[in-house]
């Protein structure tokens, strides 16, 4: 039979969770072979949910409620069929180290091959070729944990590949990706279109992809809305950008250093390099610091060796007030069942127990309720909460990993702000410039093979930019 | 603390290093050496045979291990198990010194050495054979659903690893360093999402599959099981000895 040229359509499609209200009212989306659709909305809006529904999860793992229809290269899905067209649907969702079932790459896609094919021919050969169209190669001999977050994408895509796959669903394929990553993530993209596949984006860092999608969507209120025009229109105009990428030094008490490291030298494995070569920096209060590097570049040791964590190999660190560690997965930062007991037990640990109220404030001003908890709510909100609270606790320095992750471009002005208000000494380590132009910074730092440097700003779009057009397309007010 | 975690990590993971060495004589280095181990703990006549038994096992375990990992990533994999022996030793010698309940102090040094033998020994299964090996093994015996739950569990060692040191991180500072135990939520919550997520990605991409060649001859097996062999020789010699 000759494959349609629509590979999907949904048509009012209705989807609820168990006991929970419609989370989408009515979607209808048709996407095309080579076709990239990209979909941007606000944090709860739906997107996964979407995700969910057109590979298949919501019914099968989360028993949701499912009305509409959602027909797969011209045949409608229903229980009869679903298990073989479901097959050529692939979901590459936040976490790409979950869908890998051998510790090494070239193992594990060679075991996939071998169940879709059966024959060890066949699979060699379907595997081979699709090493090539992704250019994979050289990770075969690697464990998957051991290999990036653009890596282990790409490897997926492979994957994929392997079970001829017509449409590839991307959820949040940015997040944790640096620089690089996003470049290879395009790339992706690219090698896609080539091999005449389709693909959908559901992503909140949406402005780098922009160029590459061929429609653009915002869900909104359960419904998809099409501002493809309006996208491409944000795309002509150039992006503003600041001439400045420091704010003033008025608030920083030059005398008082609360953290000093001089000729920090640090590394793993014993056989291996160093990690950091030489790194000196000095915090006085008030500084705002912002330590800029690619994944894997040593940002997270240097923030634990700052924190008194990991002990350097060679040179010290003077610290000279508390510190306090925000990580990456920001859901590891939290420890109680609901959000007013975390304010309670953080002040009293630190025998600030009169200065509740506080915190509680902070809370209420982010619009979250004392009573709910904390791992139900959105990354962004997990994040401001985090670093609200650290503003009002007696804590010298605020080390921040990769705060910006996951976060909405709203979201992630949002925090500045509020870093700015707070006035706190703050190290923030990234692996994206989005947020490098924004006048909030005292110093910007870049770590690259080892070696801190100091840099000036760099021409990228600016994140009040990106924030303004966020807003302008999925119609929220600004704040 | 989190390199510590890393190193040890590898030694639960499959190294392809003997991949030339045939499935059946892989899985029966590993089984023998468990073997040995528990005739070891529990048929030694005294404590000094038990101490060159085990030093034997030792010495072959090394050798096996180190040919995958290199000699300084299994002393590396090894320093947290090490630092657990050590500390038990010194707890129980205290105790001794003390006047308190305490095992004889003769006892006391091969217990640190069977720890750190017996976890060589009970990690080589998972260094030697590799997840669709175990799967297969496993399911010819009718366990397939329990090869599934072992390796899904194996496969997200390394990566909970690193989570159990950021959140360690994380809730030292937030508490100050009090309250250590607070860590288990964060990690509990993790967990379920991450069986979660692995639930979608079998849904998706289909469960690992439960067949894999099983080989059971390569040339070079012959090596491997004359090792073995000399192994077990010493180990049954030792009884013969005047010790």
């Amino acid at each position: 039979m000759r494959e349609s040229k629509l590979v999907l359509e949904v048509v009012g499609l209705w989807v609820r969770y168990p006991n929970s209200d419609w989370i989408l009212r009515g979607v209808d989306l048709q996407v095309n072979r080579e076709e990239r659709v990209l979909i941007i909305g606000e944090t709860g809006s739906g997107k996964t949910t979407l995700a969910r529904a057109i590979t298949g999860l919501a019914k099968t793992i989360y028993e949701c409620d499912i009305k509409g229809r959602i027909i797969l290269n011209g045949t409608e899905v229903n229980e009869g069929n679903y298990e073989a067209l479901i097959r050529r649907v692939a979901l590459i969702g936040q976490n790409p180290y979950l869908y890998f079932v051998e510790p090494l790459v070239g193992d594990d896609l060679y075991s996939h091959a071998l169940k879709v094919h059966s024959n060890e021919r066949l699979a060699s050969d379907v595997l081979n070729k699709a090493m090539d169209a992704t250019g994979i190669r050289g990770l075969t001999e690697r464990y998957f944990f051991e290999i990036s977050g653009g890596e282990a994408r790409r490897a997926l895509v492979a994957k994929a590949l392997i079970s001829d796959s017509m449409l590839f669903i991307f959820d949040e394929p940015l997040m944790w990706l640096d620089d690089q990553g996003v470049k290879d993530f395009v790339r992706l993209l690219e090698t896609l279109r080539r091999l005449k596949r389709a693909a959908i984006i559901f992503e909140h860092r949406f402005i780098p992809l922009l160029k590459y999608v061929n429609k653009v969507y915002v869900l909104k209120g359960g419904r998809l809305v099409d501002v493809t025009d309006k996208a491409s229109l944000a795309l002509e105009a150039p992006p503003c950008r600041l001439l400045y990428g420091f704010r003033s030094e008025k608030g920083v008490n030059c005398e008082d250093v609360l953290l000093e490291a001089r000729n920090l030298y640090f590394k793993y494995d014993i056989r291996g390099d160093y990690v950091l070569k030489g790194v000196s920096m000095q915090l006085r209060r008030g500084d705002a610091v912002l330590i800029y590097g690619l994944n894997g570049q040593g940002k997270t040791t240097l923030l634990k060796i700052l924190a008194g964590y990991l002990k350097p190999h060679k040179g010290q660190v003077l610290r000279r007030a508390s510190t306090l560690y925000v990580p990456q997965n920001i859901a590891l930062f939290y420890t109680e069942s609901t959000v007013e007991k975390e304010v309670m037990e953080m002040f009293k640990v630190r025998g600030m127990k009169s200065k509740v109220g506080l915190g509680l404030d902070v809370v209420r001003r982010l619009g979250v309720d004392p009573e709910s908890s904390p791992f139900n709510l959105s990354y962004g909100q997990m994040v401001k909460l985090a670093v609200g609270l650290a503003s009002t606790l007696d804590i010298g320095v605020l080390l921040l990993d990769e705060p910006f992750s996951g976060l909405t471009y709203e979201d992630r002005l949002e925090l500045l702000e509020q870093l700015a208000k707070s006035n706190t000494t703050v190290v923030v380590a990234t692996s994206n410039l989005d947020a490098i132009e924004v006048p909030y910074w005292t110093k910007l730092y870049r770590l690259e093979t080892g070696k801190l440097t100091e840099m000036g700003t760099t021409g990228t779009t600016s994140l009040t930019y990106a924030s303004k057009l966020y807003r302008e397309l999925v119609g929220v007010e600004g704040a | 603390m989190w390199r510590v975690l890393r190193e040890l990590s590898y030694m639960l993971t499959y190294s392809k290093k003997l991949e030339d060495y045939s499935t059946l004589a892989r899985t029966l280095a590993a089984s023998t050496i468990i073997a040995l181990l528990l005739i070891t703990r529990f048929l030694s006549r005294n404590i000094l045979t038990e101490i060159v038994r085990l030093t034997l096992i030792f010495s072959f375990e090394l050798c096996l291990a180190s040919h995958m990992r290199g000699i300084r990533g299994v002393l590396a994999g090894l320093k947290l198990i090490v630092v657990f022996a050590i500390t038990g030793t010194l707890v129980f010698y205290m105790s001794y010194l003390f006047g308190w309940l305490a095992p004889n102090p003769v006892q006391i040094v091969p217990g640190a050495l069977r720890l750190v033998v017996l976890f060589l020994g009970f990690s080589l299964p998972f260094q030697l054979i590799s997840l669709r090996e175990l799967r297969s093994l496993m399911s010819k015996l009718s366990l397939d659903r329990q090869a599934l739950a072992l390796s899904m569990m194996l496969l997200q060692i390394p990566t909970t690893l690193y989570c159990l040191s950021e959140a360690a991180t994380t809730i030292k500072l937030k508490y100050k360093g009090k309250k250590p135990y607070k860590i288990a939520v964060p990690l509990t919550l993790l967990s379920f999402l991450t069986s979660r997520g692995l639930a979608e990605s079998y849904s998706i991409y289909g469960p690992p599959t439960m067949d894999a060649k099983l080989t059971m001859y390569k040339r070079k097996d012959v090596y491997l099981y004359s090792l073995l062999a000399t192994l077990v020789f010493g180990v049954a010699l030792v009884n013969v000895l005047p010790l």
